[in-house]
């Protein structure tokens, strides 16, 4: 079999690899196509034509990832060995539009390394020599990879007020579950003196400590803005008492602080979502019920 | 200025009296004691505590107990 004919013979599997980390069927084929020139224009012995064509076309791919997004440069480690042969490979002939959209947020190292690993079943040893680094690193750039792709992405996140509202509501439902989902691991409770004279615990610390206190709580609580940031809180004859400040971050709470000085009360309104309501003077006599009508329901639950 | 407030007169059973600028330290103060007495197996305090640590639960009830707390302390800190 000539070089050409092996080529031929490879030239699908290339071609679905270009395709799944660029994430571009005719840029794959460009790229295809320049692997085929660089095997015609070597001319060193060649041991192991599809381990070469891989190394050949995943560089490339990467050349062109490199060019197409301002990304940091990688810190790779120099490769401890040279070019390995090339492990069976898994095809994989599906390129989803989901998958190419999460790839998008990866760095052109992490995307080989992750597509090469994950979807098309290459050992670090040879993304590492495709990528000019070593396994570990490789390694450890698919896993980067991997958690990045693990997290929603920004526009798929919970708006702020949308985040809040879930807590509340998860929490009036008692879906603890759902709790620690929108609870950083690290996300923590305050409170003003005030606050803890009114009712409210000092200090939680923890996601699992706080979805623990507010599992099956917060049914008084009333959606409403502090200032800019959409919080809760409790009305006591038409005002508000108690406000639940939260700071959410990258779409979970990391945060609440339980504020009732005076100070911190006068810029409560209350909320529609993730409007505030259109009734000028919101937050003051007359607005909102002192609590909502569940708080009753729970006359006989254990204080957290 | 300082006013003063008695356990008994933040609902609890008896004359300790509590100091503070405002009635949200007094109330803290109570909070502070109710539990300490709680730990130390004293049963008379036993129902100040339990309507205490239900606030959280009941805030329409904590809140009027709340307000009236700091009413009586406006009123005590005028005399």
């Amino acid at each position: 079999m000539t070089s050409t004919e092996e080529f031929e013979a490879e030239r699908p599997r290339l071609r679905r690899l270009a395709a799944r980390v660029l994430g571009d069927p005719s840029g794959a084929e460009d790229v295809v196509q320049q692997a085929w020139l660089r095997l015609h224009a070597t001319e060193e012995p060649i041991a192991n034509l599809p381990a070469w064509l891989t190394t050949v076309t995943t560089r490339l791919c990467l050349d062109r990832l490199r060019a197409r997004v301002p990304v940091p440069v990688e810190a790779v480690e120099e490769a401890a060995t040279g070019p390995d042969p090339a492990e069976e490979v898994a095809l994989a002939d599906f390129v989803g539009a989901a998958l190419q959209v999460v790839l998008d947020r990866l760095s052109p190292a992490e995307r080989v390394a992750f597509v090469l690993h994950d979807s098309f079943g290459f050992e670090f040893a040879t993304i590492a020599a495709a990528l000019g680094t070593t396994p570990v690193a490789a390694r450890k750039l698919a896993s980067r990879a991997r958690a990045k792709v693990r997290q929603p992405a920004a526009e798929d996140r919970l708006a702020a007020w949308e985040v809040v509202d879930a807590f509340l509501a998860a929490a009036r439902q008692g879906d603890f579950d759902r709790l620690l989902e929108l609870l950083a691991p690290d996300a923590g409770v305050t409170a003003d003196l005030a606050a803890v004279a009114a009712g409210t615990p000092a200090r939680i610390e923890g996601g699992r400590e706080i979805a623990t206190f507010f599992n099956g709580s917060a049914h008084a609580a009333l959606a409403v803005f502090a200032g800019d940031r959409p919080a809760a809180a409790w009305y006591h004859r038409g005002r508000p008492a108690v406000l639940f400040d939260f700071t959410v971050v990258d779409g979970v709470v990391a945060h609440i602080t339980f504020r009732a000085e005076a100070a911190s009360l006068t810029a409560v309104q209350r909320r529609d979502g993730g409007s505030r309501r259109a009734r000028p003077g919101a937050g003051h006599i007359g607005d909102a019920p002192d609590v909502d009508p569940g708080e009753d329901q729970h006359h006989d639950q254990e204080e957290h | 200025m300082a006013t003063t407030m008695t356990c008994r007169q933040l609902g609890g059973p008896c004359e300790l009296e509590h100091v503070g600028g405002t009635a949200d330290e007094i109330i803290v103060a109570q909070d502070r004691h109710l539990k300490e007495a709680e730990q130390a197996g004293d049963a008379s305090h036993q129902e100040a505590r339990e309507a205490m640590k239900g606030r959280w639960r009941h805030p329409k009830r904590s809140l009027d107990w709340y307000f009236g707390v700091k009413r009586t302390f406006a009123e005590l800190s005028e005399d």
